[in-house]
């Protein structure tokens, strides 16, 4: 079963996404409210990919994406964001920064599950 | 015609009129091929005016009559000067015609221009008054002294030859004002532009000829006067003509660049002239004229002055506003869809059963505020594409696509909603390129696939079909739903222009599909429009430039990521304009 680490300030987002991955992807979730928790969790747990929300008050998700890439024990778990900038110039700076996937609020809570696989090439 | 067939047909076969007109020596032939094409010029306004139905009806009459006297005066010159071997006196009949038949051209094409503003814009108008003013200048120096100094004119010759620069001034003017004022600049446009530009520099040789007393019937200058029914008759034509009245608003003031340009041209023109005089001893200077001119200068500096420090005003201001859009822009799209983003989930797991099985009518309830959260969500989207595709920020990326394929992902995205309404989706073999945004082009053929089998009954068939025409691609959808009235045909591809406003709430969409679609091909050089028929149905089309299937364009290692995520991303988001 995958392990996924979902960040995001808005607690009720956490909530729907931590729900919809729970309950209609039947993975386990673990849940961060902010960068500095996120990064923790991330290091104790070791989750299969990251779920992370690009604009958060004090770390955002690119920088939390920097701090997670130069730590060897989190270098190598993927991570998706999760954006409501949908422009494909945002998209390309995204990708720049080495981000494994990039998905879109409002995001459909009975498909977000396959949407990460795909991003992420799993199999279900 | 739609294509604009016609329209290039008008231009080939005037450009062979005017080859003609150069080789044949016979001033009868001659005679006989102008009017022959200025009649088909007045032919090509009313029938475009007819067929293309422009706004600001007024003005395309007035510029009809101008043609009609222009075809007058012409005839009653050849007549007597050609057929009846009779030198005419000068001025003549045929410059009492001549003469008004200018006016009337430049009041219309002056009606044709004010249709354009959607507001008041006097700067324009003021620059368009300098650079003609400069123009008079310049006439005033080079043939009205002339004229007025001249012997062999009566006082009736002098104030006709006079009447010639004067009009060719507020060409001048009109041609500024027609460059300044924010419209569409589609093929009509410019070849009305390079008309006017033909029809200047002919007037400007044929006042020059009068003044050596030199005129001669089919001198080369005549070519910029053919040039003017060649370009005229042929944007009559074109389907581009109908935007020339229309108005377009646009805060930004056009050009200004451009603009300081040419009244920084216009400032130095008095000055250039009194060096030209301080030059040229012999030709020197009464004081009368050195204060008059030196009196224009000053005026003119002044006035370009005042002008230049309201543009740079107008350009500051357009950043700020430009600014404050723009982050009102970013934070609707934020802050609308954090909550939507938490309504619609929750709304999406309770209907989805996630959260356990619900009462048949606490079910339906759920179901009704999740389809109406989807809407919102598809609202906000394409308030912020449109707002975004009008304001220039999307950057399309262009390469050449196969428009088989592009067929192919419009269908699979649309195909579950032709399911669920029992149409059929045909999709015609197509074998062309294009040129143009794969993603954007697929969004703008949903979109219309979204209208077809919205307004389709079940059993009925919506056809998806390409026709490569003259170096573009033109995609067709066609439908056998309820059509369009005619008087609503010119206002589908505006903003939240629903044929009937019942239909956003039957239907669901959002009224802006059609204006982004319309922006799309736009923003591709390509046009839109639409064919219908009441009760019996619509098509669509839209054109695209086309490549040869040969000329494939690579894409590099790191844009093919790139288009990657951004097809991921967009694929993701299409979730919600796809379900419209």
């Amino acid at each position: 079963m995958k392990r996924v680490l979902v960040v995001d300030d808005e607690d009720h987002i956490r909530e729907i996404a931590a729900t919809s991955l729970e309950v209609v992807g039947g993975w386990e979730v673990i849940t961060a409210s902010s960068g500095t928790e996120a990064l923790s969790k991330a290091e104790l747990e070791r989750p299969d990919a990251i779920l992370l929300d690009v604009m958060m008050p004090e770390m955002d998700g690119p920088s939390l994406l920097a701090r997670l890439r130069k730590n060897d024990a989190t270098r190598a778990i993927p991570v998706v964001f999760l954006t409501a900038k949908v422009q494909p110039t945002e998209r390309a700076r995204f990708s720049d920064l080495g981000v494994d996937g990039v998905l879109a609020k409002p995001f459909d809570p009975m498909t977000l599950h396959r949407e990460v696989a795909a991003a992420l090439g799993w199999s279900e | 015609m739609r294509s604009g067939l016609a329209s290039r047909a008008f231009l080939a076969g005037g450009f062979v009129a005017t080859l003609a007109y150069f080789l044949i020596s016979s001033d009868l032939a001659e005679a006989i091929i102008f009017t022959v094409l200025q009649a088909a010029a007045l032919v090509a306004l009313i029938v475009g005016v007819r067929h293309h139905q422009p706004e600001a009806k007024g003005a395309w009459l007035t510029l009809g009559a101008g043609l009609v006297l222009y075809v007058a005066g012409n005839l009653v010159w050849y007549v007597y000067q050609v057929a009846a071997n009779v030198t005419l006196p000068y001025p003549s009949v045929s410059d009492a015609l001549l003469v008004p038949a200018y006016m009337l051209l430049l009041v219309g094409i002056g009606g044709v221009i004010w249709s354009r503003f959607a507001r008041a814009d006097a700067g324009s108008i003021i620059d368009a008054g300098i650079i003609g003013i400069a123009v008079g200048v310049l006439a005033w120096e080079f043939l009205v002294q002339n004229y007025l100094s001249d012997p062999n004119l009566s006082g009736l010759g002098r104030g006709v030859s006079i009447a010639y620069p004067t009009i060719d001034a507020l060409t001048v003017a009109l041609l500024a004002l027609l460059i300044f004022v924010p419209g569409s600049r589609g093929p009509a446009f410019w070849l009305l532009g390079v008309g006017l530009v033909g029809q200047l520099v002919a007037d400007i040789g044929y006042s020059f000829s009068v003044l050596a007393g030199s005129f001669e019937f089919g001198t080369t200058y005549f070519v910029g006067w053919m040039l003017f029914y060649v370009c005229f008759g042929a944007a009559m034509l074109h389907p581009s003509m109908s935007s020339l009245s229309e108005p377009r608003s646009s805060r930004r003031p056009e050009l200004p660049r451009l603009r300081m340009a040419f009244l920084g041209l216009a400032a130095t023109l008095p000055l250039i002239i009194i060096g030209f005089h301080l030059a040229d001893l012999e030709r020197g200077l009464t004081p009368g004229e050195g204060l008059g001119l030196l009196f224009a200068a000053g005026a003119m500096f002044l006035l370009v002055l005042f002008r230049m420090r309201g543009l740079l005003v107008d350009l500051d201001e357009s950043r700020r506003i430009e600014r404050l859009k723009d982050e009102f822009v970013s934070v609707v799209s934020h802050e609308l869809r954090t909550p939507l983003t938490s309504i619609r989930g929750a709304l999406g797991l309770v209907a989805g059963g996630a959260t356990g099985p619900l009462p048949d009518k606490a079910k339906h309830m759920v179901e009704i505020a999740s389809q109406n959260a989807d809407r919102l969500v598809r609202l906000v989207n394409d308030i912020l594409d449109v707002e975004r595709m009008e304001s220039g920020k999307v950057q399309m990326e262009m390469r050449s696509c196969s428009v088989s394929e592009l067929f192919r992902r419009s269908v699979e995205e649309m195909q579950p909603m032709a399911d669920e309404a029992g149409a059929r989706l045909r999709v015609e073999p197509a074998d062309a390129h294009v040129i143009a945004d794969p993603d954007r082009i697929v969004q703008a053929i949903t979109n219309l696939l979204n209208n077809a089998i919205k307004f389709s009954s079940p059993g009925s068939e919506v056809v998806l079909a390409a026709v490569s025409d003259a170096g573009e691609v033109r995609v067709q959808i066609s439908d056998t739903g309820r059509g369009i009235p005619a008087r609503h045909l010119s206002k589908i591809f505006d903003r939240f222009q629903q044929v009937d406003p019942s239909d956003s709430r039957d239907k669901g969409g959002t009224g802006l599909g059609l204006a982004i679609s319309k922006s799309i091909v736009d923003h591709h050089g390509g046009r839109i429009w639409a064919d219908t028929q009441e009760d019996v149905g619509s098509t669509f089309y839209f054109t695209l430039p086309a490549v040869g299937s040969m000329t494939q364009v690579p894409a590099r290692e790191d844009e093919a990521r790139v288009n990657e995520l951004v097809k991921k991303g967009i694929a993701g988001r299409g979730d919600d304009v796809v379900l419209l």
